[in-house]
C-alpha cells in the first residue's frame, strides 16, 4: 500500500475551520472597507497634525560675471512650544538657561516667554546662523531642549550690499521682493511653494515626529544681470565723487551696450543698502525708487540730438546747411536765448552742436514743424516706458501738441530740452539708438534665467528703426567733429575717440517757471567713435559749485569711460588725440 | 529522464505566488518607509532576502526532502541551541530578547525553530500510525514542542509560541492521534493558561483588554490596534494610493513596515487591494494543501501540514489581529511583512513544499540501489513502492 491517505474526516473538519476564519476575516474587512469606513476615513482626517507650506529657497541674483548680488541661505527661526514644556519634565528657567546662553538672549527674557504654559506658540530668534542652530539641535538630541524646534527659512543676503542696490532692489519684511530686480521678477524669483503634513504622535516620551512631502516646493529662478559689478563699481566712485566735488543733490549714471540695449551700470546716490534697507531715510516721496526710471526731469541741450536726427532723417536739413546764429530767436510769440547770449554767426549744423545753440535748436524744430517733431520724439521712445525690466518704471511726459495746454513756443523750447520731461534711461536708450545706427533697442537687465527645466537666454530685442543708418552715421560724425572743434581740451582721453553732448538744464518750478540758480549738469556720450562699446549717461542734480554740464557731468563720463577702454581692452584709436567734449551749453 | 520528471512537477503556481507577495511586501516596506530617506536600507535588504528566497524555490527541486529525515533531530538540537544562546546572547530590542546582531543584520532564530519543529515532529509522527495511539508517544510530542515554546516564551514572544502550540496542535491532529488524547490536552492547556493568567505580565494584560476594547484607551495600549482599524477604514474601497496614506506616510501606526504592513496596503490599495493578497494567500494556501494530501509517505506529508499550518496561522493572526478579531500578539505577516529571518524561513517552508511536490510522487531515492535485485523482488522487499515509479524506471 501506498502513504496513507489522510483522515478525510480530519482534513476535511480542518479546512472547513480554515474556510470560516477566511469568511470571518473577508467579513471584517468588508465591514472596515466599506460599511465603517466613512467614520474611520474621518477618525482619519481628524488626526493631530500641521499642515504647512514648504517656503521654497528664492533665486539667486547674480551679475555679468556671475557674481553674487542677492543669495538666500536657509537659517533658523528658533521657536517653542511652551506648553510642551510643562509635560517634559524640564523647567522653563532650564531650558530658558541652555537657550539664552546659545541666543545671546538673558535666560530671564526667553523664561518669562516659555513659562507661559498654555501658550502653544512663541518666536524666540529669526534667522541664527548655522552654529547657533547646530548647537541647538544637539540639545534637541540630548533631550534638554523639550518644546523647542527650528523653521529653516530662506533669509536674503546681499553681499555687495550697497552695489547696485537700485537695480536688484530687496526683499522686504513682508515676504515679497520690492522694487528692482527683486519687484519685477517677483513670481519668477519666488518659486512655488510645497505642501507638507506633519504628525505628532500623541505618544509621551519616544513620540515620533513624522513629515510627509506632499509636494515638493519648486525654488526660484537664478538670475544673471547684463550689469557687470566692476563697472557698476566704477559708476558709482566716479558719481559719488562728482556729487561731493560740486555740492550736488543726487545724481545718476547708466551705462549701456549700444548694439543690444543691455544695461552694464545703472548707479544713483543717494542709495541704500539692500540688507537693511530699512535705515535708508530720504526726504524723497518714494525713497526706494530707481531715480533712472522712477524720476523724470527735463533734459536740456542733450535733447538737441533728438531734434536733430529727426530733422535729417527727414532731409529737413543736411550736415553742411547753414543759419546766422544772431543769439536769440523769437518763435510763437516768444524769445529765445542762446545760453550764454552770445551770437556765433553763420554756423552749419556741428556747430549748432559745438556751441549746443538754442537759436539753431529752435530753427531746426521750426522747419520741422510740430507733427514731424513730435513723431521723432515718440518714435526714439520719450512719453512711454522703455519696457525696462525693472520694477517701477515711468513714462515721462512729452507735450500733445493737440491738447489746450501746448502752445506754438511749446515747440521751440521742446527742440532744445525744455519743457519735456523724460528719464534719464529713455535718454540713453534713444542715444544709443543713434549709436546703434538709428535701431532703437529694449533696455534689459536680465539676461538669463536658470530654472529646474534649464537655461532661458533673453536675446537683445528692437523695437523699431528710428531712423536710417546713413542718418545715424552721420550725426554720429557730427558729434565727433563738434568735439573737436570745441575751445577747450580738458576732457581728452589720450588715443580715444569718443563723442557726447552736454546738457544743462533748468528745473521747473511746481508755481511755474524755472528755478533761479538750480541746474541738472548731464552728459551723455559714447566711445569709441568707429565702434561704440559703451554709450554713458551722466546727470548731477543741483551741482552748487558750477553750474553747467561741461564742467560737472563731462568729468565723469571722461573718467569712466578712459576706465572703460582699459577694463575692456580697447585699443587705442588710429586718429590722433581727440577731444572728449565741446566746451559749450 | 528524472530532472525532466522533477520539473513536470514542480507547482510553478505556489513559486509565483510565492514571489508575488514578496515583491508586494517590498513596494508596501518602501512606502512604510518613504520618508527616512531616498533610498530605504529596509528596502534593499528585504529585495536580497527575497532573492535569496527565490534561489531556494530554484533549488529546492534538487533537494529531496527525504535527506531531511536522518537531519530533523539535528536541526532540532541546533534550533534549540540557537534558543538558548539567543536567552543568554541575544539583543534586547523593546524589552525582548530575540535578536542576534551580524553586522548590519539580525538573526532571529525562532523562526528557524518554526521550520526545525515542523520537521521534527513530521519525522517523529511519520513511524505509522500503530505508534500514534500510544500515549506516551503523544506526550513525547509534546515534550519535542514544549522545549522550544518555553524559550521562545521566555524572551518572551508570546506570538511565537503560540505558532509552536498551532503547528502541534495541526500536525498531532492529522497525524491521527485519538480525540481523546486531543481534548484532554485541550482542557489541560486551558487550565494552564487560565493558572498563567493569574501571573500574566503586564504588558500581555494589557493586550487582552486592549483586544475588548481598543477605544477605552486611544493614547494608551489600545493605540495601535485603534490606528490599524482607522488605517483599513480610510483605505476605503480604492484606497488612498500608494505611498498617499496620511495614516502610514505620518507614521500613525508603530512598527508599520512589520506587523503591521497589512495596514500600510489596506490603507493605501484599499478593500480591492487588501482582497487580492487575501486571495493571493488562499491560493498559495490551496496549492500547499494539494502538496499535503497528494504527498506519498507520511513524513511529506507532515512536513506540507506544517508549513501549510504555519502559514495560514500566522496570516490570519496577523491579520485578525490588524482588522480587530484578535488581540495584539506581535506575528508578522509571512511573505510582506519586513524581516529577513521570516522571510527566509518562509521561503524555506514553500522550498520544502516544492522538495515534496517533486519527489514524493517519484518515490524513490535519488541515489539507485547499488546491488541488482530483480523487479518482482524489489516490489516485495520495499512494499510501498507503486507501479508508476517501477515503470518510470523501465522507460
Amino acid at each position: 500500500m501506498g502513504g496513507k491517505a489522510m483522515g478525510t474526516g480530519r482534513i476535511r473538519l480542518i479546512q472547513a475551520l480554515a474556510l470560516l476564519g477566511a469568511l470571518v476575516v473577508a467579513g471584517e474587512l468588508v465591514w472596515l472597507h466599506i460599511l465603517e469606513s466613512d467614520q474611520l476615513a474621518a477618525k482619519a482626517q481628524q488626526q493631530h497634525r500641521n499642515d504647512t507650506q514648504i517656503i521654497p529657497q528664492r533665486g539667486s541674483i547674480l551679475d555679468a560675471n556671475h557674481t553674487l548680488l542677492a543669495t538666500a541661505e536657509y537659517l533658523a527661526d528658533v521657536e517653542a512650544a511652551p506648553n510642551q514644556i510643562r509635560g517634559s519634565g524640564r523647567s522653563a528657567q532650564a531650558v530658558a538657561s541652555e537657550l539664552g546662553h546659545l541666543l545671546g538672549v538673558p535666560p530671564e527674557q526667553l523664561a518669562e516667554h516659555l513659562n507661559q504654559p498654555t501658550k502653544t506658540y512663541a518666536l524666540l530668534a529669526k534667522g541664527v546662523t548655522p552654529h547657533v542652530s547646530d548647537s541647538i539641535k544637539r540639545l534637541k538630541q540630548s533631550g534638554k531642549a523639550p518644546g523647542i524646534s527650528l523653521n529653516f527659512i530662506p533669509y536674503r543676503t546681499y553681499p555687495l550690499g550697497m552695489i547696485g542696490a537700485h537695480v536688484v532692489g530687496f526683499y522686504s519684511q513682508s515676504g515679497s521682493g520690492q522694487y528692482g530686480v527683486e519687484g519685477y521678477y517677483e513670481e519668477l524669483l519666488r518659486g512655488a511653494p510645497g505642501r507638507r503634513l506633519s504628525s505628532s504622535a500623541p505618544f509621551g516620551s519616544d513620540a515620533g515626529e513624522a513629515t510627509w512631502v506632499l509636494e515638493t516646493a519648486e525654488p526660484g529662478a537664478d538670475l544673471i544681470l547684463t550689469l557687470d559689478s566692476t563697472v557698476q563699481h566704477i559708476a558709482e566712485r566716479e558719481l559719488e565723487a562728482a556729487i561731493e566735488q560740486f555740492g550736488a543733490s543726487s545724481g545718476t549714471v547708466i551705462v549701456m551696450d549700444p548694439g543690444t540695449g543691455a544695461i552694464v551700470a545703472m548707479a544713483n546716490r543717494p542709495t541704500y543698502d539692500s540688507n537693511s534697507y530699512q535705515e535708508f531715510h530720504s526726504p524723497v516721496q518714494d525713497a526706494f525708487a530707481n531715480p533712472a526710471i522712477s524720476m523724470q526731469y527735463e533734459p536740456g541741450s542733450t535733447f538737441k540730438l533728438i531734434t536733430l536726427a529727426g530733422a535729417l532723417d527727414a532731409g529737413i536739413i543736411t550736415p553742411t546747411m547753414t543759419f546766422i546764429d544772431s543769439g536769440s530767436i523769437e518763435y510763437g510769440g516768444v524769445e529765445i536765448k542762446n545760453w550764454n547770449e552770445k551770437a556765433h554767426g553763420e554756423s552749419d549744423m556741428t556747430d549748432l552742436i559745438a556751441h549746443s545753440s538754442n537759436v539753431g535748436a529752435v530753427y531746426v524744430g521750426s522747419m520741422m514743424g510740430k507733427d514731424l517733431f513730435y513723431e521723432y520724439v515718440s518714435a526714439f521712445g520719450f512719453g512711454a516706458p522703455t519696457g525696462v525690466d525693472l520694477w517701477g518704471e515711468v513714462g515721462g511726459d512729452v507735450p500733445d501738441p493737440g491738447s489746450l495746454y501746448w502752445y506754438p513756443s511749446s515747440l521751440a523750447t521742446n527742440a532744445f530740452g525744455q519743457g519735456i520731461a523724460v528719464t534719464p534711461l529713455q535718454l540713453a536708450t534713444a542715444v544709443a539708438a543713434i549709436v546703434n545706427d538709428g535701431v532703437l533697442m529694449r533696455p534689459f537687465v536680465v539676461q538669463e534665467i536658470h530654472t529646474e527645466a534649464g537655461v532661458r537666454r533673453i536675446e537683445p530685442t528692437a523695437v523699431r528703426r528710428v531712423v536710417r543708418t546713413e542718418t545715424a552715421r552721420a550725426l554720429v560724425s557730427m558729434l565727433a567733429d563738434a568735439s573737436k572743434r570745441s575751445e577747450s581740451r580738458m576732457h581728452l582721453i589720450e588715443g580715444y575717440e569718443i563723442a557726447g553732448k552736454t546738457g544743462t538744464s533748468s528745473i521747473p518750478l511746481e508755481t511755474g517757471g524755472y528755478h533761479e540758480d538750480l541746474t541738472i549738469a548731464s552728459y551723455v556720450g559714447f566711445g569709441p567713435v568707429e565702434n561704440p562699446r559703451f554709450v554713458i549717461l551722466v546727470k548731477i542734480d543741483h551741482p552748487t559749485v558750477e553750474p553747467w554740464g561741461s564742467l560737472v557731468a563731462a568729468p565723469v563720463f571722461r573718467a569712466i569711460a578712459s576706465e572703460l577702454f582699459r577694463y575692456y581692452h580697447i585699443p587705442p584709436s588710429t586718429s590722433q588725440q581727440t577731444i572728449a567734449r565741446e566746451d559749450t551749453n | 529522464m528524472i530532472v525532466v520528471r522533477k520539473w513536470r512537477l514542480y507547482d510553478y503556481w505556489l513559486t509565483a505566488v510565492a514571489i508575488v507577495l514578496g515583491a508586494v511586501g517590498i513596494v508596501l516596506i518602501r512606502s512604510a518607509t518613504l520618508i527616512e530617506s531616498e533610498v530605504s536600507v529596509d528596502v534593499m535588504k528585504q529585495t536580497a532576502f527575497l532573492g535569496m528566497g527565490v534561489v531556494i524555490l530554484a533549488l529546492a527541486p534538487k533537494v529531496n526532502y527525504r535527506w531531511l529525515g536522518s537531519l530533523a533531530w539535528i536541526g532540532y538540537g541546533a534550533s534549540v541551541v540557537m534558543l538558548l544562546a539567543v536567552l543568554i546572547a541575544g539583543v534586547s530590542i523593546g524589552g525582548s530578547q530575540r535578536w542576534f546582531l551580524i553586522g548590519p543584520f539580525s538573526l532571529q532564530p525562532s523562526e528557524f525553530a518554526k521550520i526545525a519543529l515542523i520537521v521534527v515532529l513530521a519525522h517523529y509522527f511519520s513511524a505509522g500510525p500503530h505508534r500514534v495511539e500510544d500515549i506516551r508517544y503523544f506526550f513525547g510530542s509534546i515534550v519535542i514542542t514544549a522545549v522550544p515554546a518555553f524559550l521562545v516564551f521566555r524572551e518572551p514572544d508570546l506570538g511565537t509560541t503560540l505558532m509552536f502550540l498551532g503547528i502541534w496542535g495541526a500536525m498531532v491532529f492529522m497525524a491521527g492521534v485519538p480525540f481523546k488524547y486531543i481534548i484532554g490536552v485541550t482542557v489541560g492547556l486551558l487550565c494552564a493558561v487560565f493558572l498563567q493568567l493569574i501571573r500574566i505580565k503586564e504588558y500581555m494584560w494589557e493586550r487582552i483588554t486592549t483586544f475588548l476594547d481598543p477605544t477605552a484607551d486611544p493614547l494608551g495600549a489600545g493605540y495601535n490596534a485603534l490606528q490599524a482599524q482607522i488605517s483599513v477604514g480610510a483605505g476605503e474601497l480604492w484606497g488612498r494610493g500608494l505611498f498617499q496614506g496620511s495614516q502610514t506616510q505620518l507614521e500613525y501606526l508603530r512598527v508599520q513596515h512589520k506587523d503591521f504592513v497589512f495596514a500600510v496596503l489596506a490603507e493605501e490599495l484599499g478593500f480591492v487591494g487588501s482582497m487580492l493578497v487575501l486571495v493571493l494567500f488562499a491560493v498559495l494556501l490551496m496549492r500547499a494543501t494539494l502538496i499535503a494530501t497528494s504527498a506519498r509517505d507520511h513524513f511529506g506529508q507532515n512536513i506540507a501540514v506544517g508549513v501549510t499550518t504555519f502559514i495560514f496561522l500566522q496570516t490570519f493572526v496577523n491579520v485578525g489581529m490588524i482588522i480587530g478579531l484578535l488581540p495584539v500578539t506581535g506575528m508578522p505577516l509571512p511573505f510582506l511583512s519586513y524581516g529577513g529571518s521570516a522571510l527566509l524561513a518562509t521561503f524555506i517552508g514553500i522550498g520544502l513544499l516544492q522538495s515534496i511536490a517533486v519527489h514524493s510522487q517519484v518515490k524513490t531515492y535519488a541515489m539507485p540501489p547499488v546491488f541488482h535485485v530483480p523487479a518482482r523482488a524489489r516490489l516485495r522487499l520495499l512494499p510501498w513502492k507503486t507501479q508508476s515509479a517501477e515503470e518510470g524506471r523501465r522507460s
